[in-house]
């Protein structure tokens, strides 16, 4: 107890309060004055760092089958100065948005880039900064188309590859391709794939049996390009040039021949969302459709059957390729090439791998190793897998007994890449042994044998006369009975 | 006048600013750029900026155009006309019959979970509703009413089926907006001089809800005319002329699809006044 200087007793009042004494303006200068030296601590930190060097950042215009989200988070993770901007656009649009503006993006896909080199939208990108981009590495038709392919048809392919006769500039570079004709239910469709061997014809499309169940894609050029395919297979039709790029005159005689089959009701859908045409094929309402090859894989996913077929007019070979604007960030060239490069790496080439996909240089060591010599060797040589079909059942499908004793036909339409090699994907040491008499064989067989099968490609072609083809399309389409 | 008189004049109009200025930039540019370009003469892939009446004259000359627009702007009154039927009685009971306003919030939060899912996600539901092994065809056959499954999907009456669902929405809530804002005395006072049932409906209700529904006529109406992947997936094939200027503009054709643009456009147009001035939307605002 104190005394006042009057002599009065009283308690004196703590410095430091109580908590109950502590007020909220005390509480609050305590509080500020934490979060301002944190404040200054972390500016401080900051301070005395070096500058970390801007990135440089790289917009790309595209479809995510060509450059999917993890590989441009693997691109960034080993390029740490290199930021990619993706816009992903529909694969039938995507053209349409390159196009409309070049100053856009720096470096896009494409499976459509003739408007792009007509207008000489592209910039040239010397080969030599392409390394992976080798003779004996890349798919042979890309360095000699003619060996494959008629004059005309030969002439058009070099033209949308190449920037000079000299083939020292390339107008892109290839990134997949593939073989593609039409997907199809084996539960509906007496069909299976063997191989190296054709199982079905174009003309299932028109098989009265599947009246509703089939589909097509929504695209006069693809349409019109795989009937011109079929008719000149069968000497049913002539044509002057390559059968992708038809005169107005051949483009209507192959609708006449068309319109019948339109005008039946065969034809129920026409798909342009790759999903749609997965929903509608593993839900069993279309049987066969003019689709890409993941399609089947997706099916199969879903656990439905499904094969891509191997048609006894051959399939069309297509690449798909990386290009840059010439209207693009001229400071970030570099930097786009090397992302374009990136392509053909390992990296992406798992992730291709996953659809089926081919890489256009595949011939690489550390693609083969990655792969296993089962896998490479089932992916591009059509060998069969090391253990029987029925014993992969039970591997791939553990929870699905009821697919252990199905016909091997339907056990074929189940296998999936995915998971029986999925060695290649997690860096597991691959298997050995020899390839098994029931083992597995991938749908189209081997690049030796659609080499040999194959009489045309289509993308990343478009035809002379498109405002014809589209034109005749429309009209087909309005053909079908309501 | 002074700046004063000026500012107090015309303030009340700044409101419509921002509103203004996103419409001149999203359709009147939009449109001012398109309508040229529908005049260009055109060669694979060059656009040539050269005055033709061309792309007008094929696309209307051509056989399939009638077929083309005959499907396009039937099928769309044909949904404005199923969405009325199913919007009309379901805003009604919404507006009259449900009193309780939690309730009414429920049944207009559940009207919008559609919206909610992406697209590829209802690509899936239909099939499993109107497929072959879907709900429809199980009901059909384990009620005896077919022994085979019907084919429901890939036809016009899928299309219907789908944007029916997709669209009701736009036709139920101006006509249950409208709704709400009739003076319940009116009906009241009509009842009170023993007018029959009927006639309380189409004179009082009906004709005071007729803005909301004209307007659901319009949201549903230019929706469908815009909406190119529904028929595209699900009609069967048939073609449309929102179809045709995906199908054009997609292939660098960008002359005709404009030409089909403006064409779409002035039909639209056309049809939306017919509507505004029959269902004389004007005349029931002003007098409101």
């Amino acid at each position: 107890m104190e005394e006042s200087e009057e002599g009065e007793k009283y308690e004196k009042e703590p410095l430091i309060k109580d908590k109950k004494g502590l007020t909220r303006r005390q509480y609050l200068a305590i509080a500020g004055g934490a979060i301002a030296a944190a404040a200054a601590g972390v500016a401080a930190y900051y301070l005395t760092q070096p500058a970390p060097k801007p990135k440089k950042t790289i917009r790309y215009l595209g479809h995510p089958f060509w450059l999917p989200e993890d590989g441009i988070a693997e691109f960034e993770r080993t390029r740490p100065n290199v930021k990619v901007e993706a816009t992903y656009v529909d694969f039938y649009l995507v053209g349409e948005r390159q196009l409309a503006d070049p100053s856009s993006w720096d470096i896009g896909g494409s499976g459509r880039s003739r408007p792009l080199v007509t207008h000489k939208l592209l910039k040239e990108i010397p080969r030599e900064m392409a390394p992976r981009w080798q003779e004996g590495r890349a798919i042979d038709y890309f360095l000699h188309a003619d060996k494959y392919f008629p004059y005309e048809m030969a002439k058009r392919f070099d033209e949308l590859l190449w920037a000079d006769k000299e083939r020292t500039k390339l107008l892109g570079v290839p990134n997949m391709c593939g073989w593609e004709s039409q997907n199809y239910l084996p539960e509906y469709l007496p069909y299976e794939e063997k191989g190296d061997q054709v199982s079905m014809s174009f003309e299932e499309l028109w098989n009265p049996d599947w009246k509703g169940h089939v589909a097509l894609i929504d695209e006069g050029f693809d349409n019109f390009s795989r009937f011109a395919n079929y008719l000149d297979y069968h000497q049913q039709m002539t044509f002057s040039g390559p059968i992708s790029n038809l005169t107005p005159e051949e483009v209507k005689a192959v609708a006449e021949f068309m319109r019948p089959i339109f005008e039946s009701g065969q034809i129920k859908s026409f798909w342009s969302k790759y999903g749609d045409i997965v929903a509608m094929m593993s839900s069993k309402e279309i049987w066969l459709s003019v689709s890409w090859v993941p399609v089947s894989l997706d099916c199969r996913k879903a656990g439905v059957p499904a094969y891509h077929a191997t048609i006894v007019e051959g399939p069309c070979f297509w690449y798909n390729l990386s290009m840059l604007s010439k209207q693009g960030n001229p400071d970030v060239y570099n930097e786009a090439v090397d992302l374009a490069h990136f392509h053909l790496e390992l990296t992406i080439q798992k992730l291709y791998a996953k659809q089926l996909y081919t890489s256009c240089a595949p011939y690489w060591d550390d693609l083969k190793e990655a792969m296993g010599k089962e896998f490479f060797d089932w992916f591009h040589d059509g060998k069969a897998t090391y253990k029987p079909i029925d014993e992969i059942m039970k591997e791939i499908w553990p929870d699905k007994p009821e697919f252990w004793n199905l016909p091997e036909r339907l056990q074929n339409g189940l296998f999936l890449p995915e998971i029986y090699f999925k060695h290649f994907w997690t860096g597991e040491p691959p298997r050995t042994g020899e390839p098994h008499p029931r083992g597995n064989k991938r749908d189209l067989g081997s690049i030796a044998f659609k080499h040999q099968i194959t009489r045309w490609f289509l993308s990343p072609d478009l035809p002379d006369y498109n405002d014809v083809y589209v034109s005749k399309w429309e009209e087909l389409k309005a053909s079908i009975p309501v | 006048m002074n700046l004063q008189e000026i500012l107090a004049k015309y303030s009340k109009y700044l409101l419509l600013v921002p509103g203004l200025i996103i419409s001149l930039f999203v359709v009147i540019i939009p449109l001012a750029i398109l309508i040229p370009i529908s005049f260009y003469k055109y060669r694979f892939p060059y656009l040539i900026p050269e005055f033709t009446l061309d792309n007008y004259i094929k696309y209307l000359l051509s056989e399939r155009t009638g077929t083309i627009l005959l499907n396009t702007f039937g099928l769309s009154t044909l949904t404005c006309l199923v969405c009325f039927a199913v919007g009309y009685p379901f805003a009604y009971t919404l507006a009259f019959k449900i009193k309780s306003p939690k309730v009414r919030t429920y049944i207009t939060s559940l009207l919008m979970v559609p919206f909610l899912i992406d697209w590829s996600i209802r690509t899936v539901a239909w099939i499993s509703i109107l497929g072959e092994r879907g709900l429809v065809n199980y009901f059909l056959i384990t009620t005896g009413l077919s022994s085979t499954p019907q084919k429901l999907l890939f036809s016009p009456i899928a299309l219907i089926i789908i944007w029916l669902q997709t669209y009701t929405l736009f036709m139920i809530f101006p006509i249950y907006l409208a709704m709400q804002r009739i003076y319940p005395d009116y009906i009241w006072s009509a009842q009170l001089l023993r007018a029959p049932p009927h006639r309380v409906h189409y004179e009082i209700i009906f004709k005071l809800s007729k803005p909301g529904i004209v307007t659901g006529f319009i949201f549903v109406f230019v929706s469908t005319l815009g909406d190119f992947v529904t028929p595209s997936l699900w009609a069967g094939g048939i073609q449309t002329l929102g179809l045709s200027i995906a199908s054009y503009a997609g292939n660098y054709l960008w002359p005709q699809a404009a030409a089909m643009s403006s064409i779409m456009l002035i039909i639209t147009l056309a049809a939306l006044i017919i509507l505004i001035k029959v269902g004389g939307i004007k005349k029931l605002v002003y007098e409101r």
